[in-house]
């Protein structure tokens, strides 16, 4: 039981969750909700601001794996951690959809903000939005579609998406510190009365309808704001409700994809591109035999494994003499760069043993190539590092079986800690450098 | 995007001139190795930008104002963000139920049936969002009648019959609420 009197009793708790009027009320900045405040633009932005920069940082990441500058070396350990990297990357973009959508409402008003421009530093910062509003949609769209691989434009879609993530952090670097003093003091605890702009005076008349039963929302901003301002001043439990809402928002749309990587939720994931038990042998496919016009006479009886370049003694061997050197099992990832990854047991030749029947110098550069005649993935680096890793294997099965054409038959690549399209396929030659 | 402080502050200018430098990276990436594309991805880059200010927040706003007068004051938080996480469902999930790209031949990718996926997960959202609000509601009730201590007569469940009769007794009439509480 309660024993407290009414006064006792928050106003917001009394008043409980009142509705809110998203509307708007002509071009100029009259937005009726309450909803457009500062401090709810705070907390969106926040999220924002770590999901860009979480995102940023994976792709470069990832970026950086697949194209390595000189100075850059990619550990062949933790086995699982580009599944862990480039999962976040997916998942946290994915996420980003509702919150920017839900940021941009919030802040509307201000779109239309009069005048436009009130000072040089101003100007920049709306200039520095387009870089920042339109690259964040760029790469959540070109994103997503990429996991869905639709691609209804004409750029090459790594490349673009890489390119504009710098033009968007750029962009979330200049709004960050406009932004900063500003967002610190609309989230700093205790300062009930940051539901407005600090730099903006407090409307007279700024919606106190609130108070009372709460059913009736304030039907516009205050006329005595310079127009465009974010004026909302919703109590504490309407502004949880909504922030709620976009997060539950953001958790659905997660909870409904996330299962292609996070393995035990692949039952509710019933929105996910991929499910990582769906596939040959158990296991997805992202590019099929077919497609790399790799077609049987490629790898029957005249299939041969070479090992060339900087080798005491090249070779060059049948799949049964393969099959015939030691083998070593090892149970790894295969995690894609459109977000999905799966696990499995995969045995076969270590590339190293290989390389050291081939008498190769140990630290040489090694590059795989593919029966696959064309496209961008046919050959792949594998790092000192890599080469190095026991667990670097040239399989032969998976999960027991022979591999199946589209897992790369008859002998592929797969290593710890590398993204899936450098686990090359249709592996014909090791070259040594 | 709200109003800015008319002096930036100290790491403002610092700040421009490296997030400039960031959109350069990108734009001269851009150049070298998309050259031929530009237009395309300036169509998208802008038309992403014009369609979330011009089109999407608008028509939230408008689907917003146009429910709100029909849906129960107490239900519509919860419906908001119910609406919020279907249009992201739907969105995101548009080129999946319409089969737009794909790669023929490899089943693997995009296993599911996604209209069912789509509909169980809208349903599941509402669902969802249903049971909030009616427990918000059932706690803001109990909330408004703990906020009335002087009238001790609800400060158990009642039966409604049990309730109207405590009410036709009028005001004081404990007695009945007080032997009620002790047969139990």
């Amino acid at each position: 039981m309660n024993d407290r009197t009414p006064e006792q009793v928050s106003p917001d708790r009394r008043r409980g969750p009142s509705p809110a009027a998203p509307s708007i009320g002509g071009v100029g900045g009259r937005y009726a909700s309450h909803l457009h405040d500062t401090k709810s633009a705070a907390v969106l932005g926040i999220s924002l601001g770590i999901a860009f920069t979480v995102c940023f940082a994976t792709g470069l990441l990832s970026h950086g794996i697949q194209h390595p500058p000189s100075w850059f070396t990619w550990p062949s350990r933790p086995a699982g951690l580009y599944r862990v990297t480039q999962g976040l990357h997916v998942a946290t973009g994915i996420a980003s959809i509702p919150l920017l959508v839900a940021k941009l409402w919030v802040v509307a008003p201000s779109f239309w903000a009069k005048p436009p421009v009130r000072s040089a530093a101003h100007a920049v910062e709306r200039a520095m939005l387009l870089p920042l509003v339109g690259g964040g949609a760029f790469l959540l769209v070109s994103g997503t579609f990429n996991t869905f691989q639709f691609y209804p434009w004409e750029f090459f879609f790594t490349r673009a998406h890489y390119a504009v993530a710098w033009i968007t952090i750029g962009g979330l670097v200049v709004h960050v510190a406009a932004k900063a003093a500003l967002t610190r003091s609309a989230v700093r605890p205790g300062h009930p009365s940051t539901a407005t702009s600090p730099t903006s005076p407090t409307s007279p008349t700024s919606p106190t309808s609130l108070e009372g039963d709460g059913t009736v929302p304030p039907r516009a901003a205050p006329l005595a704001q310079p127009a465009g301002e974010l004026v909302g001043q919703p109590s504490s439990t309407d502004r949880r409700w909504f922030l709620g809402g976009v997060a539950a928002a953001s958790g659905a749309l997660t909870l409904a994809t996330v299962g292609q990587t996070v393995g035990p939720l692949r039952a509710v994931s019933v929105l996910a591109p991929r499910d990582p038990a769906v596939g040959p042998q158990g296991i997805p496919v992202n590019k099929t035999a077919r497609s790399a016009r790799v077609t049987p006479d490629l790898t029957g009886d005249a299939y041969r494994l070479r090992v060339t370049g900087r080798v005491g003694r090249p070779l060059e061997l049948t799949l049964a003499e393969l099959a015939a050197l030691p083998q070593r099992e090892a149970t790894l990832p295969i995690a894609c760069v459109e977000g999905w990854s799966a696990s499995a047991t995969w045995r076969g030749v270590p590339l190293r043993d290989l390389l050291a029947l081939a008498d190769a110098r140990p630290e040489s550069e090694i590059t795989l190539q593919s029966l696959q005649g064309r496209g961008l993935f046919r050959a792949s680096v594998v790092s000192a590092a890599h080469a190095d890793d026991p667990d670097t294997l040239l399989a032969l099965t998976l999960n027991g079986e022979v591999l199946a054409p589209d897992h790369g038959y008859p002998v592929r690549l797969i290593g710890p800690n590398r993204p899936g399209v450098m686990q090359t396929k249709w592996v014909s030659e090791v070259q040594v450098r | 995007m709200t109003a800015p402080p008319h002096r930036p502050g100290p790491a403002f200018w610092p700040a421009v001139a490296a997030g400039s430098a960031l959109v350069i990276v990108g734009l001269r990436s851009l150049w070298q190795e998309q050259r031929e594309n530009l237009r395309s991805i300036g169509t998208w880059f802008v038309g992403g930008a014009l369609a979330l200010d011009l089109l999407l927040v608008p028509l939230a706003a408008g689907v917003g104002l146009g429910l709100r007068r029909v849906v129960p004051a107490w239900a519509w938080p919860a419906a908001r963000s119910a609406l919020l996480a279907t249009a992201a469902l739907a969105g995101f999930a548009y080129p999946l139920v319409t089969d737009r790209g794909g790669q023929p031949g490899n089943p693997t990718l995009r296993p599911r049936d996604y209209d069912r996926g789509l509909l169980v997960a809208v349903a599941a959202v509402w669902l969802t969002a249903a049971v909030v609000a009616a427990a918000a509601r059932a706690a803001r009730v109990r909330s408004d009648r703990d906020a009335r201590p002087a009238d001790t007569r609800f400060d158990r469940d009642v039966s409604a019959a049990e309730s109207a009769q405590i009410l036709r007794q009028g005001p004081g009439a404990t007695s009945a609420d007080e032997g009620g509480r002790a047969q139990r």
